[in-house]
C-alpha cells in the first residue's frame, strides 16, 4: 500500500490533526511501511471466522435507571477545567456558523 | 513541585522539604536505618517492621521521598510528587496504629501511580501537552481500593504519551532511564512506574498494559510487571488507549507484593462493564510447590530475532522448574507470527477512537480556531507528539471507507484465531513461558524514528492483549549488566497460576534481589 502526500493530507483532516509539510512527509513513510508489514494478514484464511471485537465474553451488565447525585467538588472541578466557560457553562465554537465541509 | 517542563527535581521540591530531614529525632534514627533496612524494602517485608513498630509510615515515605530527591534527576521516574499530602496520610497512619486500631493491608505503604490513572486532585497528563494542565476529577477505581487498603500514594509516574511506545520517550515532558543503566531505556510506556520500583524509591506501582506496557519495561528493568486477564481489574478512571486491549497492572519486586496489590485491585466495578466478579486470590494461601505443573514452549517464539543470551536465560528457568517437579512440552501458538500485525490495526483504530474526546473544547490543550475546524485542527495538531498523531492517522485510515473490510475487519478474525491458538495450548499445558522482550534495554534514541522497529520489540507481549489473558514478566537473569525477563501467561483469570509459578521461582533464584547502583 502505497501512500501519497494528499492521502496522508486526508487522513490528517479525518483524524482533526493539521500537520506542518514536513511532518507529511515523514508520516508517508512511517505509515507506508507499517501498512506495508500489515499487508501479511491476506495470508491468512478467515473464511468463516468470527471477528473477535472485545477482550472477554461479553454480556450485557444491568442497572436501574436512576438518577444519581455527583459530588460538588467533582463538579466545580470539571467546570474549572473548561477552556472557556460563561458562570458554570462551557462555551463552544459555533458548530453551523462556517461550515467547511 | 508541579513543573512539569523541568526535569530537575530539585527544583520542584517545596522550600520546606528539606526542614524534615533536619529535626534530630528523625535524623538519628534514619541515620541508623539508613542502608540497612531502609533501603528496597519490599511490601512484606515494609508491612513487617511497620506491625512490629520497628518503623514508622512516615518514616517509610520520607525515605522514599528522600531517594526520589537524590536520585531521580538521574532517572526520571516523577511527573508529580505529592510530599506533603502522602506525609499527612503518612502520620495519620501512624497515630491509628500508635493507638492500637486494625488497619487494612497496605496501611502506610507508599506507591507510586502511572499518570494515566485518575488520582482526585493531581494533574492526570498521560505523559501529553494536550492534557499538561488536567486535574483529575475523580479516583479512579484501583485509586479508590488502594487507598481504601491504605497505600499512600506518593507521585505520579512519567510514561510514553497515551502509553503508546516501548521506550517512555514519547512523554511530552522528559524520557526516563533504567535505573541499571542511564543511557539505556527503561522500555515502556509505563517506564516511569517501573523505573520507580528498580530504583528502590517505592516496593510498588501501577502501570497500564495494552500490549505489553507493564510486563516490557519490567524485564527490562529487572522488577516483576503484572497484566491481569481482560475483565479482571475496573479500568474506571484509567485514560483509555484502546479499550478491548487495556488493563491496570501491578509492578513490584517480588511476585508476593504484585499478588497483593493485585488482590487489593481485583474486582467488578459498577463504572466498568468489562469488570467481572470472579474469586480473589489470597496471596498466602499460594501454594508454593510446581508439582505436576504442566509448562508449555510456544516453538513460534524461540525463532530468529531473539537475543541468544536471552533464550539462553529464559530456557535456564524453564529448565530449573523442570528439574523441581514441573513438566515441559514444546507446543504450538500457529498465528504468533500475525499479532504485531493485528495488534497495529486494532489499537491504532481504538486509539482513533479514544483520543475523539481530546478534542481542546472541553478540557485541556485550547487553541482559538477561526472556527470549530480549526480549533479541532490546532489543538489537536499542537498537543499531540509525533507517536500519537502516527497512530491516531493509522487508525482514521484503517477505518475509512474502502479500507475497513481489508484492514480493521481482517484483523478482527485473525484475532480470533490467536486467542484460539491460545484455548488449544491450555487444554495441554498450565502456563506458558516465553522471553518478554527479543532483547535487553536498547540506547536511548535507537529506535526512535523507526516506529516499525519499536513495534516489533513487542513481539513476544502484544499476543496476551489480543487474546485477553494474564500475563506476567519476573526477572530471569542478566546480560551486559541489564536484566532479562522471563514471560509467564495462563488461561483467562489464571493469575493464581502465574503467582505459584513466579513465587517459587522466586524461592529458587535471587536475580530479583539485585539491585541497581544509583
Amino acid at each position: 500500500m502505497d501512500l501519497s502526500q494528499e492521502d496522508i493530507k486526508h487522513i490528517a483532516k479525518l483524524s482533526r490533526l493539521e500537520l506542518q509539510d514536513e511532518e507529511v512527509e515523514k508520516y508517508r513513510g512511517h505509515l507506508t511501511s507499517i501498512l506495508g508489514y500489515v499487508d501479511k494478514l491476506n495470508k491468512v484464511d478467515t473464511s468463516g471466522v468470527p471477528e473477535m471485537v472485545t477482550g472477554s465474553v461479553s454480556n450485557n451488565v444491568w442497572r436501574v435507571d436512576e438518577p444519581q447525585v455527583s459530588d460538588l467538588g467533582e463538579r466545580d472541578t470539571v467546570i474549572n477545567s473548561f477552556p472557556r466557560k460563561q458562570g458554570a457553562l462551557l462555551e463552544v465554537p459555533a458548530v453551523f456558523e462556517s461550515r467547511t465541509e | 513541585m508541579r513543573c512539569l517542563k523541568c526535569r530537575q527535581f530539585l527544583k520542584v521540591v517545596p522550600s520546606n522539604f528539606f526542614e524534615s530531614f533536619r529535626a534530630p529525632r528523625e535524623k538519628s534514627r534514619l541515620a541508623t536505618l539508613k542502608n540497612k533496612i531502609m533501603n528496597f524494602l519490599t511490601i512484606s517485608e515494609m508491612k513487617k517492621l511497620l506491625s512490629d513498630k520497628k518503623i514508622t509510615s512516615e518514616e517509610l515515605v520520607q525515605e522514599a521521598l528522600k531517594r526520589i530527591k537524590e536520585h531521580d534527576h538521574e532517572i526520571g521516574a516523577f511527573l508529580h510528587v505529592a510530599e506533603d499530602e502522602a506525609l499527612v496520610e503518612a502520620r495519620e497512619f501512624d497515630r491509628r496504629r500508635a493507638a492500637g486500631e486494625d488497619l487494612p493491608s497496605l496501611a502506610g505503604i507508599p506507591v507510586a501511580i502511572k499518570n494515566n490513572i485518575l488520582v482526585q486532585g493531581r494533574k492526570a497528563t498521560a505523559g501529553s501537552k494536550i492534557l499538561e494542565n488536567y486535574q483529575a476529577t475523580s479516583d479512579a477505581t484501583v485509586i479508590k481500593r488502594l487507598r481504601t487498603a491504605g497505600a499512600i500514594i506518593i507521585g505520579e509516574t512519567n510514561m510514553d504519551e497515551f502509553a503508546m511506545g516501548s521506550s517512555t520517550e514519547n512523554s511530552a515532558f522528559f524520557s526516563t532511564k533504567n535505573p541499571w543503566n542511564n543511557k539505556k531505556i527503561p522500555g515502556g510506556s509505563s517506564g516511569g512506574s517501573i523505573a520507580a520500583v528498580a530504583a528502590g524509591f517505592v516496593p510498588a506501582a501501577l502501570g497500564t498494559d495494552t500490549g505489553g506496557s507493564v510486563r516490557q519495561p519490567a524485564a527490562l528493568c529487572g522488577v516483576v510487571g503484572l497484566k491481569p486477564t481482560y475483565g479482571r481489574v475496573s479500568r474506571y478512571g484509567a485514560i483509555a488507549l484502546a479499550s478491548s486491549l487495556d488493563q491496570i497492572g501491578a509492578c513490584a519486586r517480588t511476585v508476593d507484593d504484585v499478588a497483593e496489590v493485585f488482590s487489593v485491585i481485583a474486582g467488578n466495578d459498577d463504572k466498568d462493564a468489562t469488570a467481572v466478579e470472579m474469586d480473589v486470590v489470597v496471596p498466602e494461601l499460594i501454594p508454593n510447590d510446581i508439582k505436576g505443573l504442566r509448562i508449555g514452549l510456544p516453538k513460534e517464539y524461540f525463532v530468529e530475532g531473539m537475543d541468544p543470551e536471552v533464550k539462553k536465560a529464559v530456557l535456564e528457568a524453564v529448565e530449573l522448574l523442570k528439574t523441581n517437579g514441573a513438566e515441559v512440552k514444546e507446543i504450538s501458538l500457529p498465528h504468533t507470527e500475525y499479532a504485531i500485525a493485528v495488534y497495529y490495526i486494532i489499537m491504532p483504530c481504538e486509539v482513533g477512537s479514544n483520543l475523539a474526546r481530546m478534542d481542546g473544547i472541553r478540557f485541556g490543550h485550547a487553541v482559538d480556531g477561526e472556527n470549530l475546524l480549526a480549533t479541532y485542527l490546532k489543538a489537536r495538531g499542537e498537543g499531540f507528539g509525533a507517536e500519537t498523531k502516527r497512530r491516531v492517522m493509522l487508525g482514521s485510515f484503517a477505518l475509512s471507507k474502502g479500507y475497513s473490510d481489508a484492514y480493521y475487519k481482517k484483523a478482527l478474525r485473525v484475532r480470533e484465531l490467536i486467542r484460539r491458538d491460545f484455548e488449544e495450548a491450555f487444554k495441554q499445558v498450565d502456563v506458558i513461558a516465553t522471553p518478554t522482550s527479543p532483547t535487553i534495554a536498547w540506547n536511548l534514541g535507537e529506535k526512535f524514528e523507526d516506529p516499525l522497529a519499536m513495534y516489533l520489540s513487542d513481539i513476544y507481549t502484544v499476543s496476551a492483549n489480543l487474546a485477553g489473558i494474564p500475563a506476567m514478566s519476573l526477572p530471569c537473569g542478566f546480560d551486559e549488566d541489564l536484566p532479562i525477563g522471563l514471560q509467564l501467561m495462563a488461561k483467562p483469570f489464571d493469575e493464581t497460576c502465574l503467582f505459584r509459578v513466579g513465587k517459587f521461582y522466586q524461592s529458587l533464584t535471587d536475580w530479583h534481589l539485585k539491585q541497581p547502583k544509583l
